[in-house]
């Protein structure tokens, strides 16, 4: 039973991916050789896995290239692994800020009051409000939950509760397509093959379990004004990473990993 | 815990939504709908008139649309009752379009404009996306592999034929 309850830390990072340490304990820095493992972030989510987890040593730090680079060891100390499912930047952008929140109460007031009004500003747009509504309200329990100061291994366990989880994502997802759509202009210069917008919209963001690319990230991060950095991670390059952060000059609140085709949350 | 049961009770609020807001003050031209059993939120009836200046135009076909529980993050399954032919329905009356696949799989590939199911489409979106499949049926995704066959090759005959036998066997059992 323990085996499926996610534990309370981030993981160090560059932590033991051979899962020597099996009863979950600590691995040690800078190990981890991932020969001869299936690359986990490959594959498809299980029954009952946990969405966000912390030092799960059976899904332990895989990359298709080499284990954690040095570089990011520098400037990183622990990693916390989303469920690989097309939802985890999402998953990982909302946990990471509500966490930090915990401990920022002047950012937190701010983040609530734009929250609040988030739900009239789509309904503007055009968004049917009874269509919306539901997924707000969960956006604003979650947020309520961390001005009440709860403690973080319940609001991990609210992220590990499917409902609660993928109704998040999906005003998440509402979210970053309403900034989409309220900058057009701006945003269609990056679409590749004459698809609009609001097609975009429909086919790569509003629907559940689609990746997201910078443009999402972009988005999502100027509509809550949150600033995010992508550590990205390329294949070939052995393992370098590339920071980035969106907007471009601003102070990160939320540090994220990418591997191709996977976010996780980086902890300093 | 109070918060857990509040979400599970989500979707009914939002069904009783589309039965008392939308549908009755915004009917979609084209289709009517109501519960088959009034103590089961997920399990819906709806017309569907044969749009005009199509080989359906006439026919009032009744189909059964299932929602599942953790709609609307799923969407619901949508079966005809009455016999129809058309090459996205399934000859057991299971209707094939994209709108109504799970998130996650694709079929077709995202490079085909299509719709997706997103969670906040409703019984509305969902109407307006079946009563154009029966106006403009996708013969690349067949779900009736003859009848996709025969609109391919012989629209105005063998395939107008049996969609006309449809369409009259329709008028004389809709409202049994």
């Amino acid at each position: 039973m323990a085996a499926e309850e996610p534990q309370q830390k981030p993981e160090p990072l560059g932590g033991d991916a051979d899962g020597n340490g099996a009863d979950g304990g600590e691995g040690k820095m800078g190990g981890g050789a991932a020969s001869g493992r299936a690359p986990h972030l490959l594959s498809g989510p299980g029954p009952g896995r946990p969405w966000v987890t912390l030092g799960d040593n059976r899904r332990p730090w895989v990359t298709p290239v080499s284990p954690c680079p040095q570089a990011l060891l520098h400037k990183y100390s622990h990693i916390r692994k989303t469920r690989p499912d097309g939802n985890c930047f999402y998953r990982a952008f909302g946990f990471a800020h509500l966490e930090a929140l915990l401990e920022d109460g002047q950012e937190l007031q701010r983040f609530k009051e734009l929250s609040a009004r988030s739900k009239d500003e789509l309904v503007a747009q055009g968004f049917t409000e009874f269509t919306i509504e539901d997924f707000h309200n969960t956006f604003m329990e979650l947020i309520e939950q961390v001005e009440r100061r709860v403690p973080p291994a319940q609001l991990l366990a609210a992220f590990n509760e499917p409902s609660t989880s993928d109704y998040l994502v999906v005003y998440l997802r509402l979210l970053t397509s309403g900034c989409l759509q309220r900058h057009r202009p701006f945003f269609e210069q990056f679409l590749e093959g004459g698809r609009s917008i609001k097609e975009f919209c429909q086919q790569e963001v509003e629907p559940m379990c689609k990746e997201s690319d910078h443009i999402h990230v972009i988005a999502l991060a100027r509509a809550l004004h949150v600033p995010v950095l992508v550590e990205y991670m390329d294949r070939g390059e052995g393992g370098a990473t590339h920071p980035h952060v969106f907007p471009e000059g601003a102070r990160p609140r939320v540090h994220l990993l990418y591997r191709p085709g996977h976010y996780d949350i980086l902890y300093k | 815990m109070e918060k857990i049961k509040c979400i599970s009770e989500t979707p009914k609020v939002i069904l009783k939504f589309f039965f008392y807001t939308e549908l009755n003050k915004n009917p979609v031209e084209g289709f009517s709908a109501g519960l088959i059993d009034d103590n089961d939120l997920y399990r819906w009836e709806v017309l569907i008139i044969g749009p005009p200046d199509t080989l359906y135009e006439g026919g009032v076909f009744k189909a059964h649309l299932t929602f599942p529980k953790d709609y609307p993050l799923r969407p619901p399954k949508m079966k005809f009752i009455t016999e129809i032919w058309h090459p996205n329905v399934d000859k057991n009356g299971d209707v094939c379009i994209s709108i109504l696949h799970e998130p996650g799989e694709d079929k077709y590939g995202y490079e085909k404009p299509e719709e997706r199911w997103l969670p906040i489409h409703t019984v509305e979106t969902i109407m307006i996306s079946v009563i154009s499949m029966l106006a403009d049926p996708n013969g690349d995704s067949p779900a009736n592999v003859d009848a996709a066959k025969e609109w391919r090759e012989d629209r105005n005959g063998e395939f107008k034929r049996k969609v006309a036998r449809c369409v009259r066997k329709s008028q004389e059992t809709a409202f049994e």
